[in-house]
């Protein structure tokens, strides 16, 4: 098959008539000449123009990375910083709905938290007298009837019996009322109340004796050179592996401190916290 | 030591055990347990009793608290507010309302605590009145007292 014949000059070969090339040079090819003077007269005007400008620019460019920079700060500190309150604002709603409080749930202002609280409340309520938002007990943003009943709830939830002093029977002669458990591992028990410190015979040096194992219940046998100085020892002859944290605990001790810290404020509890 | 022998100990040791676990069982069943019901008064003379509050525990004897229900007016004979977490112990407190006009005076029963009993210690209990309050909501003079129930 024949190809198609290409007439098209080569653009090289162009050339505009010599009138024509004239006439374009005397248009386009010949520039104004502007005198020096009016030219920086120009420039000078177009700079105190355009300066204001610039500053503002400037300006606002500062201003632009002054909020970043604080957008980038507040959010590392609401994602950072925060995190430890965040837990405690979403802690507090459901704290609030079930542990209430004396000062928002005290409806007759009695300075007790008791029944008569929450019939004032549901009074209230069936009256259709004024609320206070303060007694929202549940937290849900409304004082309703849910309120009285949540309220009335709180009055009569179990509270733990005052602790009884177990350790006084524990106590030989019944000379001291409070006790504490030395365990053949080293660690003693110390009965409630007591603190190394501010009680008047803290048990400084080790004493010695054994619990007696024939029937002896939990009298203390005390040799002749113990210092039973509210305390009770639990010799080494009796095995380590015994619960005695749990032993203790059942004889009313509250806290344990290992020997090493006997002499020392802090007192680990049997839970595992510390005090001081 | 000989197998035999040994499983002849292990058996031996595994009836001594099991016997005694039987033994205990017996001696639980052997046990006496019986049901009771406790009643509450309260005694609020010439005032309107609209509520009222009391903790109740037993001081001796093994008790448990099995149900609660209200009491024989009207206007607490509705099961009153207690703890849920007292069921099964010796220990409870309970309270009650009425925003209503109807409301007792007088000596009146406000519940009964059922409770069982188990073991032969006859149980006793100590109760106190937390609160008592008339129709205004204010504290009233009120005494609080117990009487025995039915029992079986």
């Amino acid at each position: 098959m024949a190809e198609p014949l290409d007439h098209t000059p080569d653009e090289s070969q162009l050339q505009a008539p010599k009138a024509l090339r004239g006439d374009l040079a005397a248009l386009f090819g010949a520039e104004a000449s502007v005198p020096p003077a009016v030219d920086a007269a120009v420039l000078a005007s177009a700079r105190r123009h355009l300066a204001p400008r610039g500053r503002a620019r400037t300006a606002i460019r500062w201003a632009g990375v002054a909020a970043a920079a604080a957008a980038a700060i507040l959010l590392v500190v609401i994602h950072l910083g925060p995190a430890r309150e965040a837990p405690a604002r979403v802690a507090a709603k459901p704290a609030a709905a079930k542990a209430v409080t004396p000062d928002r749930s005290d409806i007759n202002g009695d300075g007790r938290v008791d029944i008569l609280d929450a019939f004032l409340l549901a009074k209230r309520l069936d009256t259709r007298r004024a609320l206070d938002a303060a007694w929202d007990i549940t937290g849900d943003g409304l004082v309703d009837r849910r309120d009285v009943d949540a309220l009335a709830a709180a009055v009569v939830r179990l509270r733990p019996p005052p602790p009884r002093d177990k350790g006084a029977f524990l106590s030989p002669g019944g000379a001291h009322k409070k006790v504490g458990l030395l365990s053949p591992d080293g660690a003693y028990y110390d009965s409630p109340g007591q603190r190394p410190g501010n009680h008047g015979t803290p048990p400084v040096q080790p004493c010695k004796g054994v619990l007696p194992r024939n029937g002896g219940g939990a009298h203390a046998a005390a040799g002749p050179s113990t210092p039973l100085q509210g305390c009770i020892v639990l010799g080494p002859r009796l095995p380590r592996a015994l619960p005695w944290a749990i032993i203790a605990r059942s004889f009313g001790a509250s806290e344990m401190v290992t020997e090493s810290q006997r002499s020392r404020p802090n007192l680990a509890r049997l839970d595992g916290g510390t005090v001081q | 030591m000989k197998p035999v022998l040994r499983i002849f100990l292990s058996l031996s040791l595994f009836g001594t055990l099991l016997a005694a676990q039987v033994a205990g069982e017996d001696e639980g069943a052997n046990e006496a347990v019986r049901f009771a019901a406790v009643e509450v008064f309260i005694d609020s003379g010439e005032q309107a009793l609209a509520a009222w509050q009391f903790e109740l525990a037993a001081e001796r004897g093994d008790v448990k608290i099995v149900g609660i229900e209200g009491g024989e007016h009207p206007a607490f004979k509705s099961p009153p507010y207690y703890d849920p977490a007292a069921m099964q112990h010796d220990r409870v407190v309970v309270a009650a309302f009425n925003t209503g006009t109807e409301l007792p005076k007088g000596r009146t029963r406000i519940a009964r605590i059922h409770v069982q009993i188990a073991g032969d210690v006859q149980p006793e209990y100590a109760i106190r009145l937390e609160t008592a309050g008339g129709p205004d909501g204010r504290r009233i003079q009120a005494t609080v007292s117990l009487g025995k129930g039915e029992e079986k």
